[in-house]
């Protein structure tokens, strides 16, 4: 007899599932849309995105407004904003907008490359830890344990301290190195619960091997996940590198919102240049904003349970 | 007066997308110390029923029309506190699947003693460590592994525990969501006695809920079946399984096997008609055309209408119709 | 009441075993008892011992928790063996590794028990059914597309293109099931466990399962493990059945047989237990 319940799916046209993945994203970012907490984040982002590409244009406008090297000739001392100089200059006469629209591109360069290799040295142990068990598990998450309780800040600047001032990407490195335990331990809890799935057993029984059952099978299912802290992760990146700056350990060779703040602070300028102190620090509480946002309302899409139906 | 009266019950859910009616203008009666099975396939709003009685909808789901009186009371018209009072008190439940709903980092006994003395705060934690050990019995859980974890039970143990937490309050009703699913027969059959036991002892009225339409057959006064939302045929036991008249209830029928065989309406089961699909259809006509061995075209231009075959024994076909 | 046509059973079956299972046992220990009280070990398997002849329909009948799963997992090595041996054909599993455990894998499959957890949520029907053919290295993308399509239609899956991109979500629960039943038949397995393939569908769908799983079993050169605690659905599927209680085997016979004439109390207490319309007045 006729499958009670079939026939309905059935009617559905066939082209209909080409595009499934499609709809599923297109699903997911109308859910994400919708959600006041994403729009403000995917906002915020967007400015600072936009500050990221404007970055170019002031040093190709006029040498002078290098954040760098480019030096006001008639300005010797700080000044607070004008027609030539939109957020003023430091105290050298370098033009202070111009290292604000760069510190974005590093906020972003930093946060998002240290996000992404602590991301996948987090997933990657965390699959392997959950998955095997036993031993290694033990042995990893002990390791991973060891890590999360260094203070990392305290270790970076004895690090820096040792070796003098340290290359960005070698901060970015470190820390990614300091924030992935945090996201293997989530993986692995993941990754413990898809073990005991049923289709795992099914691809074991099918012969697949280990390999094959990690990143096929467990891979896509904690993907999302691993995204999601992705964005909590560059939060966390972009507020280290700028206590390292702001603390004196940044690569003097860069211009990121940490560097701008320790100027202000070294030159004594803390309390007499307002205009100077806070766009780096109101970019850095919004630019940490924007991502937590982002995740959160990530985390709506991917979780049905925080969904808010609209409710009566 | 019936203890529970359903009138013209309409329950439905919001979602991003649309607005679906899981329950559409229902109406029973059920008298005290009497037992009513609903019968239906998953997803046709089985649940939904139970979850309404106890004003337990989802955030999204909203009563859109109807009535239920509760001794006396209507519940629709209840503040929460109220509410709060009848349910487990007066109603109890037995949740579908609430065997997954186990804590797994707390033993089940403990979990169990908590539930009985949040209820009642004057029973000391052994009393209630006992009335646990009593329920175990009823439900055949070796009284040794009341403090084992749930990983350590296997399903049918789970289930058999949530059903012995629901036996607790002994209640004037309690609606059992699919109670016996994912026992074995023996079991199975040790609840539904137990159910019936207590049922006749203590005068309380069930509605038990179930894909299995040999479960409802063993333990129901009543038979309710259900297709996607509508109640289709209701009557005495004897009378809807003696003598089914709804195609569906027939179907249901036909692919229950039985120790000697199969039950015995088999017929060819080929849809008769095509129909591109019942939501294009008017929503009082009948839903089961396109799968219906017997729809004719006439179904397709009429509304299906109750038609009383004994006075207990009603069928909603727009075939049956005189 | 019809009565069960016993003819459909299968005429093939021979008497050369396929499985030899000898004095099993598993038992159960809390491993991680270390901040825990330890629970005391659990034996689940308790020295069964069991033939399934090639070609049959062989039904496991027991309660829930009697070690039935744990059975079907320890012969397919998802579990390992605490005491005893299982054989196919004539080979000790314990011992199988590498390419002899991959051979292993290609003829023992399993038809999981609930269809909704059992294919992975990001895979489409057709990336799960080729799957075990990409495993084994069975043909090329070609070939392997036909086998799928055409393990789709013996399942009941069609027009079975249709079905290719789709993910199990979309799918209903005795579609899912179906697929699940492609993927475990694409290799032509020499066995296959059926785990309770039924618990979660409902009865009108449950009941064409069985029907494909009747048809299968009779089409197909391949012997069938039907696990179940339904004596009425083995009955209508089995040739023989065992009933196992509490990780022992009571009673082994032929479906007929062991329903007609029960030699132990358990499987009577069984047979008893079967929900029915007794108030229905049959002629
Ligand atoms: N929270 C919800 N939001 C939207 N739709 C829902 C919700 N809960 C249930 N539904 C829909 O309402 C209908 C009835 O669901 P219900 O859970 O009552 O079915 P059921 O008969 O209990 O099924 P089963 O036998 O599978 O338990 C289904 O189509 C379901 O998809
Ligand atoms: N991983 C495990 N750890 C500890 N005990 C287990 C484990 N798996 C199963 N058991 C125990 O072994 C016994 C047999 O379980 P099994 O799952 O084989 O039963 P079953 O016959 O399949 O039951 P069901 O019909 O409920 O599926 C049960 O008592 C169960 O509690
Ligand atoms: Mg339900
Ligand atoms: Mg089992």
């Amino acid at each position: 007899m006729a499958e009670h319940g079939q026939s309905r799916i059935e009617q559905s046209p066939a082209k209909a599932q080409r595009s499934y993945n499609f709809q599923r994203f297109a699903d997911g970012w109308a859910l994400f849309c919708e959600n006041p907490v994403g729009r403000l984040g995917l906002f915020l982002l967007f400015c600072f995105g936009a500050m990221a590409v404007l970055s170019y244009i002031p040093p190709m406008l006029d040498p002078m407004y290098h954040p760098m090297t480019g030096v006001d000739p008639a300005i010797s001392s700080s000044t607070g904003p004008s027609a030539r100089h939109w957020l003023g200059t430091d105290n050298l006469g370098r033009d202070l907008l111009s290292q604000l629209l760069t510190g974005a591109r590093i906020a972003f360069m930093v946060g998002v490359s240290a996000a992404f290799i602590s991301i996948v040295f987090g997933t990657l142990i965390g699959m392997i830890a959950g998955y095997a068990g036993r031993i290694t598990d033990a042995v990893l998450m002990r390791f991973a344990d060891m890590i999360m309780v260094m203070p990392s800040l305290l270790v970076v600047l004895l690090l820096a301290s040792l070796f003098g001032q340290l290359n960005i990407w070698i901060i970015v490195l470190l820390i990614s190195l300091f924030r992935w335990p945090g996201v293997s331990r989530i993986i692995r809890a993941q990754t413990l619960s898809l073990k005991q799935r049923p289709f795992i057993d099914m691809a074991r029984v099918a012969g697949a091997s280990h390999l094959r059952v990690i990143f096929r099978h467990i891979l896509p299912n904690v993907l999302p996940m691993a995204f999601l802290y992705m964005t909590f992760r560059v939060t966390s990146a972009i507020i280290v590198e700028a206590a390292l700056a702001f603390l004196g350990f940044g690569d003097p060779n860069t211009v990121s919102w940490g560097m701008m703040l320790q100027w202000v602070w070294k030159t004594g300028h803390m309390f007499q240049a307002p205009y100077w102190l806070l766009p780096p620090g109101i970019c850095i509480s919004l630019i940490t904003l924007s991502f937590y946002l982002i995740g959160r309302a990530m985390e709506e899409v991917l979780d049905p349970r925080l969904r808010r139906e609209e409710g009566l | 007066m019936a203890l529970l009266e359903i009138n013209n019950l309409s329950i439905g859910y919001k979602t991003r997308k649309e607005t679906a009616i899981a329950v559409d203008k229902m109406s029973f009666t059920l008298e005290r110390g009497r037992s009513v099975g609903i019968v239906g396939e998953s997803g046709c709003g089985k649940t939904t029923i139970g979850m309404g009685l106890l004003r337990l909808l989802p955030s999204n789901g909203f009563f859109k029309s109807g009535q239920i009186m509760f001794d006396g009371m209507d519940l629709l018209a209840l503040t929460d506190a109220q509410m709060q009072a009848i349910r487990w008190k007066r109603i109890a439940m037995i949740f579908q699947a609430a065997m997954n709903a186990w804590n797994p980092v707390q033993r089940i006994g403990d979990q169990i003693v908590e539930a009985i003395r949040l209820h009642d705060s004057k029973i000391s934690r052994d009393d209630a460590v006992k009335e646990v050990k009593r329920l175990y019995e009823i439900v055949d859980i070796p009284g040794d592994r009341i403090f084992d974890f749930p990983h350590q039970y296997s399903g049918g143990m789970k289930q058999r525990a949530i059903i012995a937490m629901a036996l607790a309050c002994s209640p004037d009703l309690i609606i059992a969501d699919e109670p016996t699913t994912a026992l074995d027969v023996i079991v199975q059959d040790q609840i539904i006695q137990k159910i019936k036991e207590i049922q006749k002892e203590q005068n309380i009225a069930v509605i038990f809920i179930s894909h299995d339409i040999g479960v409802v057959a063993e333990a129901c006064h009543e038979i309710m079946v259900m297709y996607r939302g509508k109640l289709v045929e209701k009557g005495r036991r004897e009378e809807v399984f003696g003598a089914p008249l709804h195609p569906y209830t027939q179907a249901l029928l036909s692919s229950y096997l039985t120790l000697d065989g199969v039950f015995e309406v088999r017929e060819t089961l080929a849809p008769a008609i095509s129909c591109e699909s019942e939501e294009s259809l008017p929503e009082e006509f009948c839903r089961y055309v396109s799968l219906c061995p017997k729809a004719t075209e006439a179904c397709l231009s009429r509304s299906a209408q109750w038609q009383q075959i004994t006075p207990t024994h009603n069928v909603l076909c727009s075939l049956c119709r005189q | 009441m019809q009565t069960i046509d016993t003819s459909k059973k299968n005429p093939g079956a021979a008497d050369i075993p396929i499985i030899e299972i000898t004095g099993l046992k598993k038992v159960y220990r809390d491993d991680r008892s270390l901040f825990t009280r330890a629970a005391p070990a659990l034996t689940a398997i308790d020295g069964v011992s069991l033939e399934i002849k090639k070609g049959e329909v062989f039904g496991l009948v027991g309660a829930s928790g009697s070690g039935k799963t744990t059975i079907g997992r320890l012969i397919l090595k998802l579990e390992n063996i605490d005491e005893g041996f299982i054989r196919f054909q004539g080979k000790d599993i314990s011992r199988l590794k590498g390419r002899e455990l991959k051979k292993f894998r290609r003829k023992v499959q399993l038809i999981p028990q609930d269809p909704y957890q059992s294919l992975n949520p990001y895979m489409s029907v057709f990336d799960a059914v080729a799957e075990p053919l990409i495993i084994h290295n069975a043909g090329d993308s070609h070939t392997r597309r036909e086998k799928a399509a055409q393990a789709l239609k013996a399942a009941g899956l069609t027009p079975a293109e249709d079905f290719f991109a789709r993910y199990p979500h979309q799918l209903s629960g005795g579609q899912r099931q179906r697929a699940a039943i492609a993927r475990a038949m694409v290799l032509s397995p020499e066995f296959v466990i059926a785990d309770e393939p039924t618990s979660m569908l409902d009865a009108t769908i449950s009941f064409t399962i069985f029907q494909l799983l009747a048809d299968i079993s009779r089409q197909q050169d391949v012997t069938l493990l039907f696990i179940t605690h339904d004596l009425a659905a083995a009955r209508f599927l089995c040739d023989r059945i065992a009933v196992i209680y509490n990780g022992k085997i009571v009673e082994t016979g032929t479906a007929e047989d062991l329903i007609t004439n029960p030699g132990s109390d358990y499987t009577k207490a069984l047979i008893n237990a079967q929900p029915g319309f007794t108030f229905v007045k049959q002629k």
